[in-house]
């Protein structure tokens, strides 16, 4: 199990770190999601066997969203 | 049953627009939530469609219309249930519950505040003001996304419309204070609900047809609503400043300017007042005269006179003497002033700090 932060640009009030979070009942292998708006930040614990990082990272562009290794 | 009347009608006329001037930040607040996440559900639609029309199944442009009813409802059902629950407290508990001027100021500027780093939030000034930003506990945002899985958020309004509890306008202070006089939890309650349910439609009125304006403009509106609450957090943190007597606030720099002008001529329905015997009438849209001047060196009488009065003027402030009284709406009251040293000037107030005047001593 890998856990990783994330800087993510695009976050505009509270509610859009709640829909980053919702990243982690779509793709399997993701333990948890926390995103902040505040820090503009994801930590992300995820199974790298399920899912990539990449894979991450571009469900998070798919829900308008730009994220990259803190 | 005539009282609960008298206290819808009174929320439904100067109730309900006296709280939205005081309370229109928040749910404008609540608003801007609920608009920000639907302008995002309607990025996300427009580039999975985007991607859909490259692959070329759809050519139509989807559109997400915010829907503003639902939330401005809940903020209002979240006030109505706050409201009532306070009604009760205050019916049982009496005046245990009653907050004093320099507390209701404090809560005024820590509003206000609240209100100016939210639009500085959104001009996206500087990240720190994100932190003005409420975010609700992660167990809550979990176990609302897994409860609505269409990702929508009404923890806001929910929120900030039970916050309203802790300010009320002068109006609704007055009916507090009525709610007290019940001494009964259940008609307490009962009454404070009769007098929010009498508010609640001018609030919806105003707050969605505001919205529904701004909806159209999209991302224009978020500015708009920024420059609102902007305007709100000064009105609410001046607001603070007056109701503490505060020389700094911008109501009582124009008092002090005018009090420099020659006397200004009173209501000519009050008597004459005497220097020792002040006569002040306090109105629906204020009081008159703005500007007092009493005697120094000697014990004044200030008596209040009001006449079909139904405002917040109704609740009368002198922050540096610690005087609170409630008028009668019609009649006269008297406030009894220990004697000041020439040159002492006394600020007195609407308990929420929107009219004002001042009793200037002379030798």
């Amino acid at each position: 199990m890998l856990k990783k932060t994330y800087h993510v640009d695009g976050m505009h009030c509270s509610n859009c770190a709640m829909n980053i979070e919702g990243i982690e009942d779509d793709l399997p292998g993701i333990k948890q999601i926390s995103a902040s708006y505040q820090r503009g930040q994801m930590m992300v614990e995820f199974n790298e066997a399920l899912v990539s990082e990449n894979q991450i990272l571009a469900a998070v562009e798919t829900r308008g969203y730009r994220a990259f290794p803190a | 049953m005539n009282q609960l009347i008298v206290a819808f009608f009174t929320g439904l006329t100067t109730g309900g627009l006296s709280c939205l001037a005081v309370q229109g930040g928040l749910l404008a607040s609540s608003l801007e939530q609920q608009l920000e996440q639907q302008l995002d559900q309607q990025i996300e639609q427009e580039i999975a469609a985007r991607r859909t029309r490259r692959s070329g199944k759809n050519r139509n442009r989807i559109l997400v219309h915010p829907k503003l009813a639902l939330p401005i409802l809940l903020f209002l059902v979240a006030k109505l249930v706050g409201y009532t629950f306070l009604g009760f407290l205050l019916g049982a508990l009496g005046s245990v519950l009653q907050l004093n001027a320099t507390t209701r100021a404090i809560l005024l500027i820590a509003i206000g505040i609240f209100m100016v780093g939210n639009a500085l939030r959104m001009f996206n000034v500087h990240p720190i003001f994100r932190y003005f930003s409420i975010e609700p506990p992660k167990f809550i945002t979990r176990y609302i996304r897994r409860k609505a899985k269409n990702g929508k958020s009404f923890f806001a309004p929910l929120l900030l419309g039970a916050l309203t509890v802790f300010i009320p306008c002068g109006v609704t202070q007055a009916m507090m204070a009525v709610a007290i006089g019940t001494g009964s939890a259940i008609q307490g309650a009962v009454l404070m609900f009769a007098f929010i349910l009498g508010t609640s439609p001018v609030f919806f009125v105003v707050a969605y047809l505001a919205m529904k304006l701004g909806s159209r403009l999209e991302k224009w509106f978020m500015r708009f609503v920024a420059v609102v609450l902007l305007i709100l957090g000064l009105v609410s943190v001046n607001s603070g400043l007056t109701l503490m007597g505060s020389p700094l606030s911008v109501t009582n720099m124009i008092q002090a300017a005018k009090a420099a002008q020659p006397v200004q001529a009173s209501d000519s329905s009050l008597p004459q007042s005497d220097g020792t015997t002040l006569y002040l009438s306090a109105g629906n849209s204020g009081y008159s005269p703005q500007v007092l001047h009493a005697q120094a060196s000697t014990p004044i009488t200030l008596n209040l006179v009001t006449n079909q009065t139904y405002s917040c003027s109704r609740s009368f402030v002198i922050p540096s003497l610690g005087v609170e009284k409630l008028l009668p709406s019609s009649g006269t009251a008297s406030i009894s002033i220990p004697a000041q040293i020439a040159g002492t000037i006394i600020r007195f107030s609407c308990s929420m700090g929107m009219y004002t005047g001042e009793i200037v001593f002379d030798k």
